[in-house]
């Protein structure tokens, strides 16, 4: 069972909110969210904790943490959060997971906390502009439903986003999620890791959906190329957010790179 | 020209697969045919009220208020009177602006007032008149509101012996 904590963070004096689960004898995996924050402990943390000591923290700006956006500025304020988080829970190394704009965050932790990345994992990162894949701007869409762009298929964006959640809590929270996330890639998503992504030396495996609206498969290639050593795969029926669309092939990729180092 | 047919269109009633669905919402419009008096009328009439919900644009107790977190098809369109009641519309002859802008001005205790006259798709003609009537009409009833307040922010000439 997991359990959604509240830290105070050292030395930053932030406070964090994260969700905690699996054996704490377990290698320790801290889960990056994507724009759309973590909407509730679903399958893929589920999972994940069946192997790993998950850390899944709200960044800055994101779900409880809404009020905190104000205090970050920067990509890098964003890593010391983590930082800071890691050194608090008293975790020196963990594998790293990063989805969507978490992908960005992971890479910057990497390239400047190399130590405290056991593996990284990024999946459909954003952070990379490419001006031939430009892909859907998530922070150009209708407001009724305004992530209903990052599903494979917009119908999924009630079923697996909304669904069992109050209404106006539920939207509230989704505008909110985007207004955080804008403040770091709006109006375009190149946040300038493309500088520093040499400067990574952990092993780290892109992971792209198929059916991703926001960043092109292509993408994958482009992040692959940049990172030294770098591996990167495909995940089939997913689009943006396959913590939500395909938690098992997402954990099971995830499981088996950080794990036993196989991309298969 | 490119006539962005769509983008002023009411979304809620397009189906969710509507990009799937077509090739192309891009129509080319020989510049002759179009006709900036239709265009504007047509803005006006399609514009969806959705859109002022963009990701930031709004604090938290704004979005819960504004009836706007819904994806309920919007209530039929207010009037141009039934705004001004509203106080969600400025508008109408010099004499009521400067009575809704004062009103305004003094409860939200203003002292700054940076206005917009050209909105949507206005045609310059329109947007010309709309701004001398304020100008000429507006500004000089309203200018004395606050005025014993000291300016902080305005930037102001160096003195003589200082540049």
């Amino acid at each position: 069972m997991a359990e959604l904590k509240t830290l105070d963070l050292t030395p930053g004096g932030q406070t964090a909110h994260v969700w905690e689960g699996g054996d704490p004898e377990s290698p320790a995996l801290l889960f990056l969210h994507p724009i759309t924050g973590i909407p509730r402990w679903g399958d893929a943390l589920e999972s994940l904790a069946n192997d790993f000591h998950v850390f899944a923290p709200y960044q800055p700006g994101w779900g409880p943490a809404k009020d905190d956006l104000p205090g970050v500025r920067d990509g890098l304020d964003l890593v010391l959060f983590n930082v800071d988080l890691l050194n608090t829970l008293g975790v020196s190394s963990a594998h790293v997971v990063g989805v969507s704009i978490g992908g960005w965050i992971g890479a910057e932790i990497a390239a400047i906390r190399p130590e405290a990345v056991e593996s990284l994992t990024l999946v459909n990162p954003l952070g990379l502009w490419s001006e031939s894949h430009p892909g859907e701007d998530p922070f150009a869409q209708h407001p009724g439903f305004p992530t209903a762009v990052l599903f494979s298929n917009p119908e999924k964006r009630n079923e697996l986003l909304m669904a069992d959640r109050d209404p106006m809590d539920a939207y509230v929270e989704e505008l909110l999620d985007l207004r955080a996330s804008a403040k770091f890639l709006w109006p375009i998503p190149d946040t300038g890791v493309g500088r520093r992504l040499v400067r990574i030396d952990t092993r780290t495996l892109i992971a792209t959906s198929e059916n991703d609206n926001v960043v092109a498969t292509e993408m994958g290639d482009i992040w692959r190329a940049a990172i030294p050593g770098a591996q990167a795969v495909q995940i089939a029926d997913s689009g943006h957010l396959p913590d939500l669309e395909a938690p098992a092939a997402l954990t099971e990729l995830v499981r088996n790179f950080a794990l036993e180092g196989v991309t298969a | 020209m490119k006539f962005h047919w769509f983008h002023g269109m009411p979304w809620p009633h397009l189906p969710p697969d509507f990009r799937d669905r077509s090739d192309s919402v891009w129509v080319d419009v020989d510049s002759r045919y179009y006709d900036p008096a239709v265009g504007h009328r047509l803005y006006h009439e399609h514009l969806d009220p959705g859109w002022i919900n963009a990701p930031g644009y709004h604090a938290e107790r704004a979005l819960r208020e504004s009836g706007a977190a819904t994806e309920a098809p919007p209530s039929p369109e207010p009037s141009f009177d039934e705004r001004i009641v509203q106080g969600t519309l400025i508008g109408g002859s010099p004499d009521r602006v400067t009575e809704q802008v004062e009103d305004l001005v003094t409860r939200l205790r203003i002292g700054h007032l940076i206005g917009v006259f050209q909105f949507g798709d206005m045609p310059s003609e329109v947007t010309n008149r709309n701004t001398r009537l304020f100008a000429e009409h507006v500004i000089p009833r309203l200018r004395h509101l606050w005025s014993d307040y000291p300016d902080h922010w305005s930037p102001t000439p160096l003195q003589d012996q200082n540049r």
